[in-house]
């Protein structure tokens, strides 16, 4: 399956008591393709994880609306991960948005620019 | 000290743009009547560059007076913004999806305008949470396990291939 930027992917993980959780994916295709692993950050809808770490998500943000009400990106719980923990690829984020999800991550996590290059 | 209300002029200006994007869409998608259509965008694109400017002008002024929002609670203002946020983007959308069935210009720039004020509104989004002040978590959460989890495993995968 090939991995792009944007992508919204359900992924497994070995914990068995824990459920699938979906993440937006950060890394740019070439280097998802290098060795079939890719870096993403998680979705969450918990109230309880809410706070300056969170980039409030909703529908408009998305090509397809995302079936879950609430949702926010835990911007500090950056992953990386192998392909064959894909479940299912479910949602692709638009460019703008993903643009200032980076912002926000490079500001407020890392205290950088990560202002997109032109490609 | 912050000597301007910037969340009540950031909401002011929002609530006035709101009221004319309303009117627009309703005017715009159940009259169609092109002239009157034209003239009524374009009156309203110039309240847009007004919140425009007025968003910016608040960045600025807050960017300069950093050190006064320092360690405060500025949990009202980023809840404030954030609802902004959330309306102005179901606007940008909606305008987003019209695009290709109009040929008048003057809803593309209304469209360009409202992702700039978005583009601002993010930055001051950005500029509040980052001096809000924090109270770290007492325990990781189930979500910070998990992520952590995933790591471990991609590393187990490569060191030991399990």
């Amino acid at each position: 399956m090939v991995v792009n930027q944007r992508d919204v992917l359900l992924l497994n993980h070995s914990f068995d008591s824990d459920k699938p959780h979906l993440f937006i994916i950060l890394s740019v295709n070439e280097a998802n393709e290098q060795e079939k692993t890719f870096v993403g950050v998680m979705i969450t809808s918990s109230e309880k994880t809410r706070d300056d770490f969170s980039f409030e998500l909703n529908d408009n943000m998305f090509l397809a609306p995302l079936k879950k009400e609430n949702s926010h990106v835990r911007m500090h719980l950056i992953t990386s991960s192998f392909n064959n923990y894909i479940i299912e690829k479910v949602n692709s984020m638009k460019l703008f948005y993903f643009n200032q999800l980076m912002k926000s991550i490079g500001d407020l996590i890392f205290n950088f620019d990560f202002t997109p290059l032109k490609s | 000290m912050i000597a301007i209300d910037f969340n009540q002029i950031l909401d002011f200006q929002f609530q006035e743009s709101k009221r004319g994007y309303k009117r627009i869409l309703s005017f715009y998608f159940l009259a169609r009547a092109i002239f009157s259509t034209r003239f009524l965008i374009k009156k309203y694109n110039v309240t847009l560059t007004r919140q425009l400017v007025n968003a910016k002008g608040i960045y600025v002024y807050l960017s300069e007076n950093v050190s006064d929002l320092k360690d405060k609670d500025l949990s009202s203002a980023i809840l404030n913004v954030e609802g902004i946020i959330k309306e102005t983007s179901a606007f940008e959308a909606y305008l987003e999806n019209h695009l290709s069935a109009t040929k008048l210009q003057e809803l593309n720039t209304t469209h360009t305008i409202t992702k700039e004020i978005l583009d601002v509104t993010y930055n001051l989004l950005r500029l509040l949470k980052k001096n809000n002040l924090k109270t770290p978590m007492a325990e990781a959460s189930e979500e910070a396990k998990i992520a952590v989890g995933h790591s471990t495993n991609t590393l187990n995968k490569i060191f030991h291939g399990r």
